[in-house]
C-alpha cells in the first residue's frame, strides 16, 4: 500500500514539470527568431523569421541561411497575425526564442506602447532588442546581405556593435516599457538601416547590399519625437553616462586620427543652481589610435579627442526638448527631493530648461 | 526509539524554505520596488527578532521535555498550518496556471501536491529535513546562476532615499511581512524536534530571510524596477533577463525547484498539523485531504496573495500562537512549579 502510493504520487508529480503534458513534436512548432512589422491598409503585415531545419537531419541544426525561412500574416493587431500565421501553417508558434523586433519606421508615428503591451503578454524574453527599420520590414528580415542572410543573430550583431560603439542606446523591451510606460521617460530607437547593393550593369557586383545602424527615433510616452543622427545618439548616450565605448574620427591641418575608445565612466551629479537642475558630468575614458594620417602629437589627439566628446555631448543636448531623454526626473527624485517635490507640477518645463556641465579627460593606452 | 531530532541548521533551513516559498507566490501587479520595500523588510525582520524571544524560550524547554501545550490548544495549530498549507497549494496552483496554463490542471495540481506532501509527511520530519537541505541547494544554485547570466544593467537611480511618499509602500509591505512569519509559531511546535540551540535555528533563519529576501528586492529594484509587475512573481521575475547561451530560458527550471519546494513545504505543514494523531498514516492522510479540500475550495473562489482576510489571519497566528500562547504556556508552567515546591 505504501508503495503503491508513493508510486503514484511520483508519477503524478512528474506531470508538474513543464512540458511533461504540452510537450510537441518540433516540426509542429513554428520557432520565430525575429519578427518584422510593416503597415497595412488595416493593421499590420507581420513577418516571421523561422527556422526550418530538416526533421531528418541527424544532430543539432543552427539557425542560419540555410535553416531560416520568412513566413508573412497580416493582421488588425499583432496578436491577430500571430494567430492567423497559426492557422495558415498549422504549427504551435513559439515566440520564446526571439532574438529582435524590428518595426517599420513607417509605424513611427503610432508609438511603441501597443507593440509593448503585446510583447508583454506575449511569450517572447523580456530582454529582447525592439529596433526600428527604414523602409520594410519585411525585406530587411529576408534580405542578402553581404554577410550573408540577415538572421536574427546578425541582425542583432549589428545592432549590438553600434550599442558597443556608443553609437546606438539598448533598447530592450524591460527597458523600454520601464521608460516609456513607468517612468514617463523619452528613449532614443536605433534604426536599422539597409544600403541596397548595385551591379555594374552587366550582371556583375558593384557594391553589395549592406546594413548599419546610422540614425536613432526619440520615442516618447505620447508618441513619436525627432530622428537624431548616430552622433547625436552618441552624444545622449553620453550624457546620460550609459556610454561604455566610442569610436570617432579627429581632425586638423596636421592630420587626421581615428580614436577608439575603451572603459569609459561617466559620473553625474545634479543640483539647483539659481533655481534650475544643472547636471555635472565628468567623462573619463582611455584612447587608443587605430589609424592616422600626417604628423600629429600625441598631446593634440588628446586635445582633439576630449574636444570631439564635448561636441557629441553638444549635439545630444539639441534634443532636451524631446522629454526626459536623460533620466534628469530620476536624478531629482534621487538628489534633489524637495526641489522636486516643490515643481512636481511643471517638471515637464523644468526638464527642457536643465543645463549640462561636461568635462572629459581622457589618457592613451 | 528515540523520538526524531533535527540539526539547528536543518530547522533554519526549514523555516527558510517555508518563507521563501511564500516569495515565490507572492503576486504583484503594481509593485512598486525601492527602498520602501526594503526598509519595510529591515522592519520587519527587527520586529520578528522580538517576536522570536518567547516561541525560542519555549523550544528551548521542549528540548527538556519541560513544556506540553493543552491539546485542544495544540489542535488549533493544526488548524492554522492547514489552512496555510492549503493557501500555499491555492496560490502555486494559481502561479501555474497563469505562467504555465496547459502544462497541468490547477486542480490536478493541488491534488498531486497534497498527495505528494501527504507521503513526505508520514515520512517524518528527519526526512523532510534532510530532503529540504537538498531543495535549499538547489534554490541557491538556480537564485546564483539567474544572477550570474543576468543581462539586466545595474540602475542606481532607482535606489531611492526613503520619502513621505514612500510610507504607504513601507507599511503595506510591513503588514504583509509580518503576516508571512508563522515561522515563528512553526518554532513553537518543532522545538521538540530539535536536537539542541533553538536560538541558532530561529536567528539563522531570520538572517537567511533578511539576507535573501533583500538581495532579491536590491536586484529588482536595481535591474527590472516596475516592470517586476509585469511579470507578476519577483523570483519568477529575476529569470526574466537571464540568458546564456547554455540554459536559454529558465522558466522550466523555475518550475521545477518551486513544484519541489511546494511539495517540502507542505509536507511541512502537515506533519506539524498531524502531530496530535497518534497514527502517523492517519494523521497524514487527515490532514493532506484537509489542505488540498481547502486549496480547491479557495482556488476555486479566487484568492488572492493579499487578500485582507487571509492577510489578518495569518497575522493573528502570528502573534497568538508564536508569541502569546509560547508566554502564557511558560507563565503556567513556571505558576505550577512554584506552587509545587511549595506544597512540597
Amino acid at each position: 500500500m505504501k508503495k503503491a502510493y508513493f508510486l503514484a504520487a511520483f508519477f503524478l508529480l512528474a506531470f508538474l514539470l513543464s512540458g511533461c503534458k504540452g510537450s510537441g513534436e518540433v516540426q509542429r512548432r513554428l520557432v520565430v527568431h525575429a519578427i518584422g512589422v510593416d503597415p497595412a491598409d488595416e493593421g499590420f503585415i507581420v513577418s516571421y523569421q523561422v527556422f526550418a531545419g530538416r526533421a531528418d537531419e541527424s544532430g543539432p541544426t543552427d539557425a542560419d541561411e540555410s535553416t531560416v525561412v520568412t513566413l508573412l500574416a497580416a493582421g488588425r493587431t499583432l496578436g491577430e497575425a500571430e494567430e492567423n500565421l497559426r492557422l495558415k501553417t498549422g504549427k504551435e508558434v513559439f515566440l520564446g526564442d526571439c532574438e529582435l523586433i524590428l518595426i517599420s519606421d513607417k509605424l513611427r508615428e503610432i508609438g511603441l506602447m501597443g507593440f509593448l503591451d503585446y510583447l508583454k503578454s506575449s511569450d517572447v524574453y523580456s530582454g529582447v532588442s525592439v529596433a526600428y527599420c527604414r523602409g520594410s520590414a519585411s525585406e530587411t528580415v529576408s534580405a542578402k546581405l553581404k554577410q550573408g542572410s540577415a538572421t536574427a543573430i546578425l541582425l542583432r550583431g549589428v545592432l549590438e556593435e553600434a550599442i558597443m560603439c556608443g553609437r546606438a542606446l539598448s533598447s530592450r523591451v524591460i527597458e523600454l516599457t520601464n521608460a516609456l510606460e513607468f517612468d514617463g521617460e523619452s528613449a532614443a530607437v536605433p534604426v536599422l538601416e539597409m544600403t541596397l547593393g548595385r551591379d555594374n550593369g552587366d550582371g556583375s557586383t558593384l557594391t553589395e547590399t549592406d546594413i548599419g545602424v546610422y540614425h536613432s527615433i526619440i520615442m516618447t510616452p505620447n508618441g513619436c519625437g525627432p530622428e537624431t543622427d548616430s552622433d547625436s545618439a552618441a552624444g545622449i548616450s553620453l550624457l546620460k553616462g550609459s556610454t561604455r565605448a566610442l569610436e570617432f574620427l579627429v581632425e586638423s591641418k596636421n592630420g587626421s586620427a581615428d580614436i577608439r575608445l575603451d572603459k569609459v565612466r561617466s559620473s553625474r551629479k545634479i543640483r539647483i543652481e539659481n533655481g534650475l537642475p544643472e547636471i555635472s558630468i565628468n567623462i573619463s575614458g582611455r584612447y587608443t589610435v587605430r589609424a592616422s594620417t600626417g604628423d600629429m602629437t600625441d598631446d593634440e589627439i588628446k586635445k582633439l579627442s576630449e574636444k570631439a566628446l564635448l561636441e557629441l555631448c553638444s549635439s545630444g543636448y539639441e534634443y532636451i526638448s524631446s522629454g526626459d531623454l536623460f533620466e534628469i526626473k530620476k536624478m531629482m527624485i534621487k538628489y534633489e527631493g524637495d526641489y522636486f517635490r516643490s515643481k512636481k507640477d511643471s517638471i515637464g518645463e523644468i526638464i527642457q530648461k536643465t543645463t549640462f556641465n561636461v568635462r572629459a579627460s581622457l589618457f592613451k593606452y | 526509539m528515540n523520538p526524531p531530532k533535527i540539526s539547528a541548521a536543518q530547522l533554519a533551513i526549514l523555516l527558510f524554505l517555508a518563507r521563501l516559498m511564500h516569495t515565490m507566490i507572492f503576486r504583484v501587479t503594481d509593485f512598486d520596488s525601492g527602498t520602501p520595500i526594503m526598509l519595510g523588510l529591515a522592519a520587519s525582520t527587527l520586529i520578528e527578532a522580538l517576536l522570536m524571544i518567547p516561541a525560542a524560550a519555549y523550544a528551548s524547554k521542549s528540548i527538556r521535555g519541560e513544556a506540553a501545550l493543552p491539546k485542544p490548544v495544540r489542535l488549533l495549530y493544526s488548524l492554522y498550518f492547514t489552512v496555510i498549507a492549503g493557501g500555499t497549494a491555492a496560490l502555486f496552483a494559481e502561479f501555474l496556471h497563469r505562467e504555465f496554463s496547459g502544462t497541468v490542471p490547477p486542480t490536478a495540481a493541488i491534488i498531486l501536491i497534497a498527495l505528494a506532501a501527504g507521503y513526505c509527511a508520514y515520512a517524518g520530519i528527519e526526512g523532510i529535513a534532510r530532503a529540504g537541505a537538498v531543495v535549499f541547494i538547489l534554490f541557491a544554485a538556480l537564485f546564483l546562476s539567474m544572477v550570474a547570466v543576468s543581462e539586466g544593467k545595474f540602475n542606481w537611480l532607482n535606489l531611492r532615499p526613503m520619502t513621505r511618499d514612500g510610507l504607504p509602500h513601507f507599511s503595506k509591505y510591513l503588514f504583509e511581512s509580518l503576516s508571512s512569519s508563522w515561522q515563528i509559531p512553526m518554532l513553537v511546535l518543532l522545538g521538540s524536534k530539535l536536537r539542541r540551540n533553538p536560538a541558532g535555528a530561529a536567528y539563522g533563519f531570520l538572517a537567511l530571510k533578511f539576507l535573501a529576501i533583500e538581495t532579491l528586492l536590491l536586484l529588482i529594484t536595481l535591474v527590472l524596477w516596475r516592470y517586476v509587475g509585469v511579470l507578476g512573481y519577483p523570483i519568477y521575475a529575476l529569470g526574466a533577463f537571464a540568458k546564456s547561451d547554455f540554459i536559454q530560458r529558465f522558466d522550466p527550471i523555475n518550475m521545477l525547484v518551486w513544484a519541489i519546494n511546494c511539495t517540502l513545504v507542505s509536507a511541512l505543514y502537515i506533519c506539524i498539523s498531524s502531530e496530535p494523531v497518534k497514527s502517523r498514516s492517519k494523521g497524514a492522510v487527515i490532514f493532506s485531504a484537509l489542505a488540498a479540500a481547502f486549496a480547491l475550495y479557495e482556488y476555486k473562489r479566487g484568492l488572492r496573495y493579499d487578500e485582507t482576510w487571509f492577510l489578518v489571519f495569518k497575522l493573528l497566528g502570528v502573534l497568538i500562537l508564536g508569541t502569546v500562547v509560547p508566554l502564557c504556556a511558560m507563565a503556567i508552567n513556571k505558576f505550577k512549579s512554584g506552587k509545587g515546591a511549595l506544597t512540597a
